[in-house]
């Protein structure tokens, strides 16, 4: 307990101390940067799930063949829950310029309980939200309908028996997503005017939906009771899988923040390491003085890890409160994606914060101060006795496992996060090689320069041991700004590309395979260039081996949910790059004809526990067939091409009823064709996604400004790289330079002196730093994102011109003190 | 104990303060055998019986003068640490400078600090090793007398190493040290 009376004690003198003080500055930005990527990613989760209701327009869905029964109403209500629903079938709609295939939706009041439709009062006018839904006798139409019918807002149209007034345009239709290639264009009216219509019989074809929300608790009791007493017809639709592409593309988002904040967590840690070096040596005093007072080592060690703690738990806190803040200046950069109701941040980033900081005081900073331990009490009185030097091995294995920990955390991928360790080390191992053969080499070139030149130079061979761990943090902290202002533009531009201008924005299904080609030749008639068509085949997933697959035996709501649908197959000869293969290989015979075989997408494979070798078994059209798994592909679902969970060899559908389908990127100018083409080929839909590609866009584009504004702390943390490393000489300075006054040497003389080591310094560091810039530009760009990488001669002109300017700026200011000192005052402190 | 620079003083006083170990031979202090007892036995036989005034003074730069003096009874689990810390700064004439910082502090007063430390808990042996070595003739004579009067207020056993044949003589034994062989001195 007495450690903790000394520890307390010594917190204003370390509050002012410089080691301290660059050791907190190091910790608060790491932790800052850490928890601005946590609370944002937090708030963006939030807002995901919440944004996802509204994309099925409740918290559950249940869609039903036969009308819902009454009995699950007062359920739901019994649970406290909002209820709607609406009916959903097809029909036929005449008007004297023709007839179009429309699906109805015949939808309750409160419809929808979660989102807003969006109408307008022409086709492709301008969007306003609907209040409530179709009054009675009035009908809501998709814009594509009023050319095809040659209709217009306030015109009568015939539904079934009854007539009924156009109302407005469907500009949206939250839950329109949902079941995106069954649709036809959408007729909306109130429910109580279906039974006029005369539509509905018994013998018809139609869907209900139940539509349920309220508290999640209430949701998930009602849930569980509903997936108890199910009839099997019955699907359940939750909000887990809503909308892949724009998940895809906010997971990148996600990735690239992390990494960023990564990036400053990783040169914090070097500013830790430096620092804590510094104030071990500064300790050693006054720990053996303590020991000379009778101490025991113990109490020594306990009372300097708890000030270090003290600080740490301090620096940390700033480092949330500065996170927070920033976190604000994200959510305005990216506001948009959400509107402004992003909701409040949980407290879980601040839990990570607080252990974030400690792991990096600890994994950085714990060797360097052990070493206070081993300080000889007869330093009292004989000041030449010093501590042993900490073993690097036990330092650099500590300040790995730590950042293991937090890379680990933060890159929620783990091969990215393998990568992100093995580059950092091997670039921490690179530079303390070169930075070390860099000395000696200059200390055996010093003799053949001139005067001040050779004084810096012999100062830098002299001390190999902290030239090179000064030189190691020089080197890491430009290597920083190089990445930060030459790489990084690169890198997020590639990512900017992602989503090129041209990429597709429409969908055509149902194309019939006699119509293929036909269908081909108009669009290319348009201008318009199809992104490949592909065939589509319904197949039911029957076996998995010789198991029957039965939806029960999956405690998993999105397993399943996914067998108790039907799946869209396709088959393929050639494996499309874009799609990369994670395990297996592809079938390499060119037609396939060996033997059947599938390709699943890894997800869909990992939530069925389907693996390589095994055989899965599919109902289609009422016959079952069957292949093995030779391979699993990783599928880009944010590249807006068509995609399918599962592809076999051609012969394995063979003769299976087959509707093409292909995306494509249509200019404004050449919708009106695509209308005709329609029109001529009435069973064809097509489906416009440049909503959902906007969304993409936009994310993207706000997404990387959020990612540089998180890079400002990687910068920070890469002064606070340079000024620990500055530092970290200062003691052993201050008496160099005391002696060189005291032998007659001007100020201007120190100056220059001064002046020449840092240059040398900063110039070596900088070829070092623009040399890692390089090789990890290349890395980045030609090994993970596959594209070409342009070597950049800036980047040498930079790290070498700025580096040796730079560095000797900051250490002329950080010594600037030193030389200001009376020479005398310094010598009898020793 | 006197003897010209590198002669071995100082090294011979961290031996018998128990701050070394000798690679050869023993030392005992009061009565223990320090080669018996390893580095933490021997900080713990040290404290509060042991004091020492430094040539360099040796206060720790952040703390107060009042801090300072309190290190070691704190060490030494006394209780009435404030109490007893500010009597002695007040019997070495620091009493109104309690909160000053060493570097708030002339070279004597600094020295006074130490003087007050050291003799706080009432430490029976005492080591100074060349306490004037840094302060000009007459705050160093002020500094010898404050620390002599202590001593015989106090009844410590006072260790000296000094370069200062009149300070010596006012010592009971003197002895000499020269290329590390230790002889008596002739007054």
């Amino acid at each position: 307990m007495k450690s903790v009376g000394f520890a307390l004690r010594a917190l204003p003198r370390d509050l002012r101390s410089r080691e301290m003080r660059v050791l907190a500055m190091a910790l608060a930005v790491a932790v800052g940067a850490l928890t601005a990527v946590g609370f944002f990613t937090d708030r963006v989760d939030q807002a995901m799930g919440q944004r996802a209701t509204t994309l099925i327009g409740a918290d559950l869905v249940l869609e039903s063949d036969d009308p819902i029964p009454d009995e699950w109403v007062e359920r739901a209500r019994s649970e406290g829950l909002e209820t709607s629903g609406f009916v959903t079938f097809p029909t036929v709609v005449v008007t004297d310029a023709g007839s179009e295939l429309t699906s109805v939706k015949a939808v309750g009041d409160a419809y929808p309980l979660r989102g807003e439709v969006f109408l307008a009062d022409s086709a492709y006018g301008e969007e306003r939200p609907a209040e409530g839904v179709p009054e009675s006798g009035t009908a809501w139409l998709d814009p594509r309908l009023f050319a095809r019918l040659e209709v217009a807002v306030g015109d009568r149209i015939q539904v079934g028996e009854r007539e009924l007034r156009i109302a407005a345009s469907i500009a949206q239709e939250p839950d329109r997503s949902g079941s995106l290639f069954q649709l036809a264009p959408r007729l909306m009216f109130n429910r109580a005017d279906l039974e006029s219509t005369g539509l509905i019989s018994e013998a018809s074809r139609f869907d209900d939906h139940l539509l349920v929300a309220g508290d999640p608790g209430a949701v998930e009791r009602f849930r569980g009771w509903i997936e108890a007493n199910a009839p099997p017809g019955l699907e359940v639709q939750g909000v887990e899988n809503a909308r892949p592409e724009m998940r895809a593309a906010l997971e990148r988002a996600r990735a690239f923040l992390g990494l960023a904040a990564i990036m400053a967590v990783v040169l914090a840690g070097a500013a830790v390491a430096v620092a804590a070096h510094s104030l071990a040596a500064r300790e050693a005093d006054a720990s053996a003085l303590l020991r000379c007072f009778g101490a025991r080592q113990r109490l020594v060690l306990t009372t300097l890890l708890l000030r270090l703690a003290v600080v740490g738990l301090l620096a940390s806190g700033v480092g949330i409160g500065v996170g927070w803040l920033a976190q604000n200046g994200l959510v305005t950069l990216v506001g948009a994606w959400f509107g402004d109701a992003l909701p409040p941040p949980s407290l879980r980033p601040v839990g990570v914060g607080l252990a974030a900081g400690l792991i990096t005081l600890v994994g950085f900073g714990l060797v360097p101060v052990l070493r206070i331990r081993r300080v000889p009490v007869m330093r009292v009185l004989q000041r030449s006795t010093a501590a042993p030097e900490p073993s690097a091995l036990a330092a650099l294995g500590l300040a790995v496992a730590a950042l293991a920990v937090l890379v680990f955390y933060q890159a929620s991928d783990p091969a990215l996060a393998r990568w992100i360790l093995l580059g950092t080390l091997g670039m921490l191992l690179v530079l303390g090689l070169a930075a070390a053969g860099l000395i000696r080499l200059v200390g055996r070139l010093r003799g053949r320069a001139v005067s001040g030149w050779r004084f810096g130079l012999a100062n830098l061979a002299r001390r190999p041991r902290t030239s090179t761990v000064q030189m190691v943090g020089f080197g890491l902290g430009l290597l920083a700004l190089l990445l930060l202002a030459v790489v990084r533009v690169d890198v997020l531009e590639a990512w900017r590309n992602d989503v090129p201008p041209d990429a597709p924005n429409q969908f055509m299904v149902n194309v019939q395979p006699d119509d293929v080609e036909a269908v081909k030749g108009r669009l290319r008639d348009a201008g318009i260039e199809p992104a490949g068509f592909y065939p589509m085949i319904r197949g039911r997933l029957r076996a998995i081996n010789d198991d029957r697959v039965d939806p029960q035996d999956f405690s998993e709501g999105r397993a399943r949910r996914l067998v108790e649908r039907e799946f869209n197959l396709s088959w393929a000869e050639r494996h499309r790059p874009e799609n990369e293969i994670v395990a297996g290989e592809w079938w390499s015979s060119p037609n396939g004809r060996e033997r059947p075989a599938l390709s699943v997408e890894e997800g869909i494979a990992d939530v069925l526990g389907i693996e390589i070798g095994d055989r899965l078994t599919y109902n289609i059209a009422g016959e079952e067939v069957s292949g093995e798994v030779t391979n699993l592909r990783r599928v880009q679902w944010d590249s807006f091409k068509v995609n399918f969970f599962v592809l076999t060899t051609p012969d394995m559908l063979d003769g299976a009823p087959a509707t093409w389908i292909t995306s494509y990127y249509a200019p404004p100018e050449s919708r009106g064709a695509v209308d005709a083409l329609v029109r001529e080929f009435p069973g064809v839909t097509v489906l416009n996604v440049e909503q959902i590609l906007e969304q993409v866009r936009s994310i993207i584009r706000q997404g990387t400004r959020a990612v540089e504004y998180v890079f400002v702390f990687s910068l920070l943390a890469g002064i606070v790289v340079l000024v620990a490393a500055v530092q970290a000489s200062r003691d052993e300075r201050r008496v160099e330079i005391a002696l060189l006054r005291t032998l007659g040497a001007s100020r201007r003389r120190v100056r220059s002196i001064l002046g020449a080591e840092f240059v040398a310094l900063g110039a070596l560091a900088g070829l070092i730093a623009a040399s890692g810039a390089a090789v990890t530009g290349w890395a980045v760009t030609d090994r993970v994102l596959n594209l070409p990488y342009h070597f950049n001669p800036w980047l040498f002109v930079l790290g070498v011109g700025g580096g040796g300017l730079g560095i000797a700026l900051a250490g002329l200011i950080a010594t600037r003190s030193l030389l200001a000192e009376r020479p005398l005052a310094v010598l009898r402190r020793v | 104990m006197l003897g010209p620079s590198g002669s071995g003083k100082s090294t011979l006083l961290g031996l018998l303060a128990g701050l070394d170990a000798p690679s050869e031979g023993d030392v005992a202090l009061f009565g223990q055998s320090l080669s018996a007892l390893d580095e933490d036995g021997r900080a713990a036989l040290r404290a509060g019986r042991v004091g020492f005034v430094f040539q360099s003074f040796q206060l720790v730069p952040g703390l107060s003068a009042l801090e300072n003096v309190m290190l070691p009874l704190e060490l030494a689990d006394r209780s009435n640490v404030v109490a007893t810390a500010r009597a002695a700064l007040e019997q070495v004439g620091l009493g109104a400078r309690l909160r000053h910082r060493p570097n708030e502090l002339s070279g004597g007063e600094q020295q006074r600090v130490a003087l007050a430390r050291a003799f706080a808990p009432d430490p029976q042996l005492l080591f100074a090793d060349e306490p004037t070595g840094n302060l000009d003739g007459r705050t160093g004579a002020a500094v010898i007398e404050r620390l002599f009067e202590l001593r015989a207020e106090r009844g410590t056993t006072l260790v000296l190493v000094t370069h200062d044949e009149a300070v010596a003589r006012r010592c009971d034994r003197r002895l000499r040290m020269e290329d590390g062989h230790l002889m008596e001195a002739v007054a």
